[in-house]
């Protein structure tokens, strides 16, 4: 950006010529248009290029803000926040014979047998369903899904 | 001020069995990437809501409708639809593969005052 935060350059990473002095910002997601950029490809105003002169500009934010786009952002995302989010009281006693270690989210609809170790770093999703003797850390169990009994999964998306 | 919720597609990497969930479906605790979108969109007194999902809008419209969010909210994979429902005022667009807070006021301002024709929020 420049002095009046008007766009100057976007590119995927500092290329040739690339100023160190200037700082480098990221695209955080969020725009505001003008409509008459909907008569345009959306890939050219949904991740900017500096095609046509067009009063383009960035507003630099501060609030929360966490990317998913990749696995290892989404998993990051999740993980934030369970780290940030109170554990849920009870839990033991929902999960009958299944030992926590929080920080851990155990959706209401999944099922998790007896002798399960959830955590730490655990998202267990809608209808996910644990055998016996799962250990789950530092992952996401999708909706759905199904573990089998005796399986270790550590930082993944099962 | 209207807002797009764009539905991210797939990037590579991840599982090949996530692939039967849709991206924006992926959940973040008790709530999907989508619900997530959808209530920074709600903080902007939106008149109307778009999800522009060029994949799948069918599941997700169906989604929403069993979380019952349908309203107030189009879902279209087609971008003449979308731009007959944004309308002719400035929109806001929103990428379901970002989980933010947004200062509307302070970013809906700094666009105006600049007339800008693009305002990106930037980290």
């Amino acid at each position: 950006m420049d002095g009046e935060c008007r766009l100057t350059r976007v590119g995927d990473a500092p290329g040739a010529g690339y100023d160190e002095e200037q700082e480098l910002l990221m695209l955080a997601g969020m725009a505001i248009h003008s409509p008459d950029v909907l008569r345009t490809p959306p890939e050219e105003w949904l991740s900017p290029r500096l095609l046509d002169g067009a009063p383009m500009y960035g507003w630099r934010s501060e609030s929360d803000w966490a990317g998913a786009g990749t696995v290892n952002d989404y998993l990051g995302a999740v993980m934030g926040r369970l780290a940030d989010s109170p554990q849920e009281e009870g839990l033991s006693s929902r999960l009958k014979h299944v030992f926590i270690r929080p920080p851990v989210y155990v959706s209401r609809t999944a099922i998790v047998r007896a002798g399960a170790i959830i955590g730490p770093y655990a998202a267990i999703s809608d209808g996910a369903s644990l055998g016996a003797c799962v250990w789950v850390s530092n992952s996401v169990i999708m909706p759905r899904s199904t573990i089998s009994s005796g399986s270790a999964v550590n930082g993944e998306i099962m | 001020m209207n807002v797009m919720i764009v539905a991210a597609d797939h990037e590579p990497g991840f599982p090949p069995h996530t692939r039967q969930l849709p991206k924006p479906l992926f959940p973040i605790l008790d709530q999907t990437l989508l619900e997530l979108a959808l209530a920074t969109a709600r903080k902007a007194s939106p008149g109307v809501v778009v999800v522009y999902a060029r994949q799948r809008s069918e599941a997700i419209s169906r989604f929403l409708t069993a979380r019952g969010l349908e309203e107030g909210v189009e879902v279209t994979g087609d971008m003449a639809d979308a731009a007959r429902w944004l309308g002719a005022d400035d929109f806001a667009a929103i990428n379901t593969d970002a989980i933010m807070e947004v200062d509307w006021a302070a970013l809906e301002d700094a666009h105006r005052e600049r007339e800008a024709r693009s305002t990106y929020m930037l980290r």
